[in-house]
């Protein structure tokens, strides 16, 4: 097997290329690039702590009325998705997926972990890693590119926009991740636009470290190696760019990564708002507005790209909120709540049990959660991915949420 | 297989060596010969972030041997530039300077951070801050607030690591089991008899004493029973109201009633009752302690794959001096292997040392340099205070991912221009050389590989190249920052 960089190697000798192209690569040499994966994966972080009984919701139940007098939503507040169940009304483009004949909407309820964690670091430390235990500290995607690394070429297979650091739920061993806030953050700082006036010359240069260079295995070499990758990475994505709108939004992005044949199979995207402790009417159908139009725009974006076909998305947030409203009209923090997948491949519908509300169900005044994140994330590795899921996450059973 | 093949100064020992050749000159006994440049600069890549022009011209006329005992030594090292302060006062950290008790008031991580950059910017003993980042590493606790992992509780696990740098190991494994970052990390803040947790045990056994394979689950589920009974408290003790060094906002304690003072047998060695510090004892007992630790400095120090009988030499260096680390410091960079060819270049800098490099090259030490320096750091893959998990960061190719690699050149086009454009006090000329090599040398490579120098000569010698010397000077340090003979150590 093959890792990345012997692909790289690869991929040159077969193409007759010289080993180091490096700033010199034509059109051509850039088009050794690898093939789009099959499945893309973007996961939408709803940073706060969505309140996930007010983004699924049991309207018609009279525990959730009782326990919220005012911060409880209507019949007209939500759009149907029957039983007794309606989706906030600002999820409008995910509510069309939901009704479209294909049925391209997966809810699955009531997910978490056991003994929940009220904290925002720790909670979605958890959610990150994957794991309740502290058996992980690297997050559960970087766990899979880690597991992955070998067979699946690309100088950069997961990608975080509109970010400084990598998100943990991307952090592995290997160093797969890339994370950057805007597409042209991805590039060489020394480039004309930002006032170099020798940026040829230079890129010359550094072509010229690796000239002669045996390609011995040696350290050195390796390192040669990796910074022609990175090159090519750059050269492809600005190649594959040029051509997109500037001013992309962080959607918008990651749906351009995935076109740019680079290996890119993952991205992640956050969204804010929604620690709701006071007037959480207003603040979350702000925030939730902000998700609905940025997976619309993924979804309109990868139908531009032609890759709409191996799309999925999927949502999570640090944690569901206290089913009892507080005094300051909003909620505290809870424990489990309800997870969003959706694309072309996903098997629509609802699973697991809706959560008791009746207050002798609850614990502390809190959900007590039943799907372990770990199984969804355990069906997504597996039927989204085609990857063993054990290794990555511990053994749980999966639902069939892709097809 | 015996120490023989190691220079020592102190002891003055030196043989030769048929059928082996030894890299650079040979020291005398003493080691008063002139010292090899090039394996100067070796020695301060992977001890010190990196000679100085100045550090490198003070050993040189000295001898290598004379470099590794004040670096082992913890001594100041010569020719530092003048700048080097060493006005940081290693007992009263920023944590502990504070001024308050309020536990919702604490530094914030950027600033525990850029406190550390600064000591290991402006550090005149380097070896000690580069085995606390070691330590570090090896000991690897991240940044949770919510849970007591916060800035002070790290900041005191990293003054641990500093006074315990060049000191003795055994002393710093029976501390940490007490340090309450760690504790809380590994959750033993919360291992009590009625419900052990096995986390510190099997990660003390796992990642910190002994590795893989050097016990059994039964050894795990023991050793968790021996750790249980200690919490965390509110320290309520050394408060001075006059300088307002406070020591650690919380001690831990530990609970005679939560421990498990049953039977508990370890290693196949059995007490009733079986105190932590005893575990710690039975632990760096096992024959495999001392290569465990042996092998993890040859690899961060050495090569990545270090042979078993250099690792021997290093375990026997531990046990004859009772886990002394400097030492075992001194064996390893004495020794042939260090100096030996094919050390040279052979692993890759952290994004810590990269840009510590940098910053010590260049001089560059203000809070603004400290800050920009965080932000490639983090970019490049390696946010101080939080590694990635317990087991610590990559190494070596595991660093140069794409985003890692982009990261590092973007840093070193930055301090590049932050250096060309900086202003300079009347009489003070700005640090540049006119030849690759020249520039080589000002971040500590006497020996630039001839690719390198072809390309940054192919740039000073193209009829475009700019007159104006700012930008030449920018693009030869932007060159020499990513040619593979910086990225690597």
């Amino acid at each position: 097997m093959m890792n990345r960089r012997e692909f790289l190697k690869a991929a040159t000798l077969a193409s007759a290329a010289p080993l180091w192209v490096r700033f010199s690569a034509t059109a051509a040499e850039a088009a050794t690039e690898v093939p789009i994966p099959d499945r893309l994966l973007l996961v939408v972080y709803l940073g706060g702590g969505n309140d996930g009984l007010n983004t699924v919701v049991p309207y018609q139940d009279s525990a959730y009325t009782k326990a919220r007098p005012t911060v409880g939503l209507r019949a007209a507040d939500v759009n149907s998705l029957g039983g007794g169940l309606g989706l906030h009304k600002a999820l409008a483009r995910v509510y069309s997926l939901w009704t479209s004949p294909t049925h391209q909407l997966a809810i699955v309820q009531n997910v978490g972990y056991p003994n929940p964690n009220y904290s925002h670091f720790e909670s979605t430390y958890i959610w990150e890693t994957g794991s309740a235990t502290g058996r992980y500290h690297t997050g559960w995607l970087g766990r899979y590119l880690d597991a992955t690394d070998a067979t699946s070429p690309g100088p950069v297979r997961a990608i975080a926009v509109g970010m400084d650091a990598l998100p943990r739920t991307l952090i592995g061993q290997d160093g797969n991740g890339v994370a950057l806030t805007s597409l042209s953050d991805f590039s060489f700082a020394d480039r004309p636009s930002n006032g170099y006036t020798d940026t040829a010359l230079r890129h010359r240069a550094f072509d010229a470290l690796g000239a002669g260079a045996p390609d011995d295995g040696s350290l050195r070499s390796q390192v040669l190696q990796a910074e022609d990758g990175t090159v090519r990475a750059i050269a492809a994505i600005s190649g594959a760019t040029a051509k997109t709108k500037t001013n992309l939004t962080d959607a918008q992005t990651v749906a351009a990564m995935f076109a740019a044949k680079v290996g890119t199979e993952i991205g992640f995207i956050e969204v804010g708002g929604f620690d709701t402790h006071t007037d959480e009417k207003a603040f979350q159908a702000q925030g939730l507005q902000a998700v609905d139009k940025a997976i619309g725009e993924f979804f309109d974006a990868a139908k531009t790209y032609g890759i709409a076909d191996r799309v999925t998305v999927m949502t999570f947030t640090d944690f569901g909120r206290r089913v009892g409203e507080n005094a300051n009209v909003g909620t505290d923090h809870g424990s489990s709540g309800p997870l969003l997948v959706m694309g072309p491949n996903v098997n629509g519908g609802i699973y697991g049990n809706r959560p008791d509300l009746s207050p002798s169900a609850l614990q502390d005044g809190n959900l007590v959660p039943a799907i372990n994140m770990a199984s969804v994330y355990s069906s997504i590795i597996s039927q989204a991915f085609h990857t063993d899921p054990v290794p990555i996450l511990g053994d749980y059973p999966t639902i069939p949420l892709i097809r | 297989m015996t120490h023989k093949s190691d220079i020592s100064a102190t002891s003055g020992e030196e043989k030769s060596f048929p059928g082996r050749k030894i890299i650079g000159r040979e020291l005398e006994p003493g080691g008063r010969l002139p010292g090899d440049r090039s394996l100067i600069a070796h020695l301060f890549r992977r001890a010190a972030f990196g000679a100085t022009p100045a550090v490198l011209k003070y050993y040189a006329a000295r001898s290598y041997g004379a470099a590794v005992e004040d670096l082992v030594r913890g001594k100041s090292i010569a020719g530092a530039p003048p700048s080097f302060d060493q006005t940081l006062d290693p007992v009263n950290d920023l944590v502990f300077n504070v001024g308050t008790r309020n536990p919702f008031s604490v530094p914030s991580l950027d600033q525990i951070q850029t406190t550390w950059v600064e000591r290991m910017v402006t550090t005149t003993v380097p070896l000690v801050e580069r085995m606390t980042l070691f330590l570090h590493n090896h000991w690897a606790t991240a940044y949770r607030p919510g849970d007591s992992v916060d800035t002070p509780e790290l900041q005191t696990q990293n003054n641990v690591f500093r006074d315990n740098a060049l000191g003795n190991w055994s002393t710093l494994c029976h501390s940490m089991i007490e340090d309450v970052a760690l504790s809380c990390w590994l959750n033993n803040n919360v291992n009590v008899k009625a419900h052990p947790n096995e986390n510190l045990a099997r990660e003390f056994m796992e990642l910190f004493t002994l590795g893989p394979g050097n016990y059994t689950e039964t050894d795990v589920r023991e050793a968790a029973r021996a750790l249980t009974g200690y919490r965390f408290a509110y320290n309520l003790q050394g408060t001075d109201p006059v300088n307002e060094a406070m020591g650690p906002r919380y001690v831990m304690i530990f609970d005679p009633t939560q421990h498990d003072d049953g039977d508990i047998s370890i290693f196949g060695s059995q007490a009733a009752p079986m105190m932590p510090h005893q575990f710690v004892d039975l632990a760096l007992s096992q024959a495999a302690a001392p290569m465990f630790l042996a092998r993890k400095l040859a690899q961060t120090f050495v090569t990545p794959d270090p042979s078993p009988d250099f690792v021997g030499r290093i375990a026997a260096s531990l046990t004859a001096n009772k886990w002394e680390l400097a030492p075992a410091l001194r064996t390893i960079f004495s020794s042939f292997e260090f100096r030996s060819e094919a050390a040279r270049s052979a692993v890759v800098r952290s994004p810590t040392e990269y840009m510590i490099g940098i910053l010590r090259a260049l001089n560059r030490t203000s809070s603004d340099d400290y800050s920009v320096a965080l932000y490639w750091m983090n970019h490049a893959g390696q946010e101080l205070y939080n590694p990635p998990n317990v087991g610590g960061w990559p190494k070596n190719m595991g660093w140069l991912g794409a985003g890692g690699v982009l990261a590092r050149y973007n840093a070193g086009v930055t301090f590049a221009d932050r250096h060309v454009r900086s202003t300079t006090l009347p009489g003070q000329t700005r640090l540049r050389s006119t030849t690759p090599q020249g520039w080589g040398e000002i971040f500590g490579i006497t020996n630039l590989a001839q690719a390198t120098v072809d390309a940054m000569n192919g740039y000073l010698n193209d009829p475009t190249a700019s007159t104006d010397q700012n930008v030449t000077d920018a693009a030869m340090i932007t060159l020499v920052l990513a040619s593979p003979d910086y990225m690597l150590a």
